[in-house]
């Protein structure tokens, strides 16, 4: 799961799975939208900010710059991506999740390996990467904007913070797995 | 029983959904080791790998920031 997702997709999984009032589940949908994509911005912009001194320190060259802001939308797509992800979870809407997650291997691979292939290199691989990613969320802000409607965020996302501060402690114990920031 | 077959199906559909998502790697590997330069398959890993430790400050520090402003009461 990414790290800006602060761990909002247990969350959501643990408070809103059992709600049956939509006005409920529209703005806690909503809190953890809000939270998870503002911590994502928030990393991706410093990613983009920092591109050279952070290509420089993990690429050893400023040659790599342009891959590390690409990354940078890579980070909040993730987190976006999984947000949607984790509402079919949390809503037993399996088949939604499995259509998606195999779209999207089947879409990475085909798009991945078209560009590696043609000469793109690793520029070809980040952007389909992105697209695919793009195409996805889009998709899913489809179908979850017609089952939810968008409202403000309010206290309900203080309960949600309140219950689930224990588990933000584990992002830094998270496995490296899957885990753009 | 209606509820159990129900379970079980999801069951196997999200572990065909993991299967194929490992079967990506084993056709990716190949494809992306004869294709790109050793600097770049590792730019490559090393970001997918996520920018660990700089993702982690940085979500640490936030998370800090949350928990002192909502999360005082579940310390209290």
């Amino acid at each position: 799961m990414p790290r800006a997702l602060l761990q909002l997709g247990f969350a959501m999984t643990r408070f809103l799975a059992a709600e049956k009032e939509p006005n409920k589940i529209s703005k806690g949908l909503s809190s953890i939208f809000v939270a998870a994509s503002s911590t994502a911005f928030v990393l991706s912009f410093l990613i983009f900010i920092l591109a050279e001194p952070l290509a420089v320190a993990v690429f050893g060259g400023a040659d790599a710059t342009y891959f590390v802001k690409i990354s940078a939308f890579l980070v909040l797509l993730m987190t976006l991506d999984q947000i949607i992800i984790e509402y079919f979870v949390a809503f037993r809407q399996m088949e939604r999740y499995g259509v998606f997650a195999i779209l999207q291997t089947i879409g990475e691979v085909v798009l991945i390996g078209y560009l590696v292939l043609s000469g793109y290199g690793l520029f070809g691989a980040l952007t389909s990467m992105l697209v695919v990613k793009a195409i996805i969320f889009a998709a899913g802000v489809l179908l979850v904007g017609r089952e939810v409607r968008v409202s403000k965020p309010n206290s309900y996302f203080e309960t949600i913070f309140n219950n689930i501060s224990p588990l933000l402690n584990n992002i830094t114990k998270e496995k490296r797995h899957n885990n753009v920031c | 029983m209606t509820e159990y077959k129900l379970f079980t199906q999801r069951i196997g559909l999200i572990g065909i959904v993991n299967l194929l998502g490992s079967l990506s790697g084993i056709i990716m590997l190949p494809i992306l080791t004869k294709t790109l330069p050793i600097e770049e398959y590792g730019a490559w890993n090393a970001v997918l790998s996520g920018y660990g430790i700089f993702g982690a400050v940085v979500a640490v520090l936030i998370v800090q920031i949350i928990t002192l402003n909502f999360g005082r009461k579940a310390f209290i």
